[in-house]
């Protein structure tokens, strides 16, 4: 069962798997790096602790419009995938 | 009573004689819904329909509301003053509310109600009339009063004492009095520290009035540079997202090419007339293929 050797296939592949686990790496790493700050001593336990108390205050409403083009970003992606099974299916 | 009867045609003069914007605020710390868009005679009305009902409701049931949210108040505080702290609490949970004050909540949260009603019901209605926003604010606040009481009492701190009021002004004995029980020195002496000792609060007080106004510029900056790294961080987001979307575009559309010549195959080709084949972009091979009758 011999399976034919698509270059953009490949491309597209490596691409999405080098940019998720470049991705992941770096906000683990920013995580563990804020985690380990963070739990460094009493003084940065409180900053954290408020760091926390200040991200819970974010009015999501400021950045209703960002989230709106995000969610409408997603959308087409997932269409635009959905629309590459179809294509692909027809063949 | 009398007093705020009688200085009534003073005040409602004056507020006919406000400004719209001042009607409005002065509107709204009274706990009236009010908008800045409304015709200036609607907003005097609604003003004036808070007045009556303020005259109506009793000053008792108002400040047992207001210690029911142990609000910190003087005895003898006016019907307009308690309004006021009424107006800016948002508090549900009527437990120890009495029942005289649960009415006149009632009333001036304009939900209607009468006077012979089962609580239950009053404080389902109550419950039903709060905004949604309002409810799922208090709800983040919770959240939020539960993690910094975890901070900063270790656990959640215990129910406080028994309410008590703020002293009232002029409370004291005067001079006289106390010359007459403690004696010239001892008087005056209490009188000085008494004095001192207000100056100092004064001092103090000022101190920690400016402290918090440091404070609240600290955590004003802090709050706009979250903004900003937020903000930052949904344009990176979003940046990702429209290369993705491109890439997308760019995959579909050489699937869709893909998929069109895979669809032109040798067998295909034979329909094509011999003249037309060589100016086909397609394969060389598929092209003899299809001049010599193979198949794939």
């Amino acid at each position: 069962m011999a399976t034919e050797f698509d270059m953009f296939f490949t491309f597209r592949w490596l691409l999405a798997i080098v940019c998720t686990v470049y991705a992941v790496v770096c906000i683990w790493r920013s995580w563990v790096g804020w985690l380990m700050y963070f739990r460094s001593g009493r003084r940065t336990a409180v900053l954290g602790h408020y760091a926390m108390v200040l991200l819970l205050r974010v009015r999501i409403r400021r950045f209703s419009c960002e989230l709106f083009q995000i969610a409408a970003l997603l959308a087409i992606l997932g269409w635009l995938v959905y629309v590459h099974r179809w294509v692909e299916g027809a063949t | 009573m009398s007093g705020s009867v009688r200085d009534r045609p003073e005040k409602t003069r004056a507020l006919s004689e406000l400004p719209a914007d001042e009607l409005v605020r002065y509107g709204q710390e009274l706990g009236v819904q009010l908008d800045a868009r409304m015709a200036r005679g609607e907003l005097l009305r609604r003003i004036r329909e808070r007045q009556e009902l303020l005259l109506d409701l009793e000053r008792d049931a108002m400040l047992d509301i207001v210690v029911w949210a142990r609000y910190p108040v003087r005895a003898s505080a006016s019907k307009e003053e308690l309004a006021r702290l009424i107006a800016s609490l948002g508090k549900m949970d009527f437990r120890n509310l009495s029942d005289r004050g649960l009415i006149a909540l009632a009333r001036l949260r304009d939900v209607p109600c009468q006077k012979d009603e089962p609580r239950e019901s009053l404080e389902d209605r109550l419950r039903a009339a709060e905004p949604i926003w309002n409810r799922l604010r208090r709800g983040r606040r919770r959240i939020v009063a539960s993690l910094i009481t975890r901070v900063v009492n270790g656990q959640e701190a215990a129910e406080s004492e028994v309410y008590r009021f703020l002293p009232e002004e002029g409370a004291a004995p005067s001079l006289k009095e106390r010359i007459a029980e403690d004696g010239v020195v001892g008087s005056l002496t209490r009188k000085i520290r008494s004095v001192a000792d207000d100056y100092v609060r004064e001092k103090l007080d000022e101190i920690e009035v400016r402290i918090d106004q440091k404070l609240d510029e600290i955590d004003r900056r802090l709050a706009e540079w979250r903004d900003q790294e937020v903000a930052n961080r949904l344009k990176l987001i979003k940046i990702t997202l429209v290369g993705s979307v491109l890439v997308a575009i760019l995959s579909l559309a050489y699937s869709y090419v893909k998929s069109q010549s895979l669809d032109a195959t040798p067998e295909k080709l034979e329909s094509i007339p011999a003249d037309k084949q060589s100016e086909t972009w397609l394969p060389t091979e598929w092209l003899d293929r299809a001049e010599t009758g193979g198949t794939c």
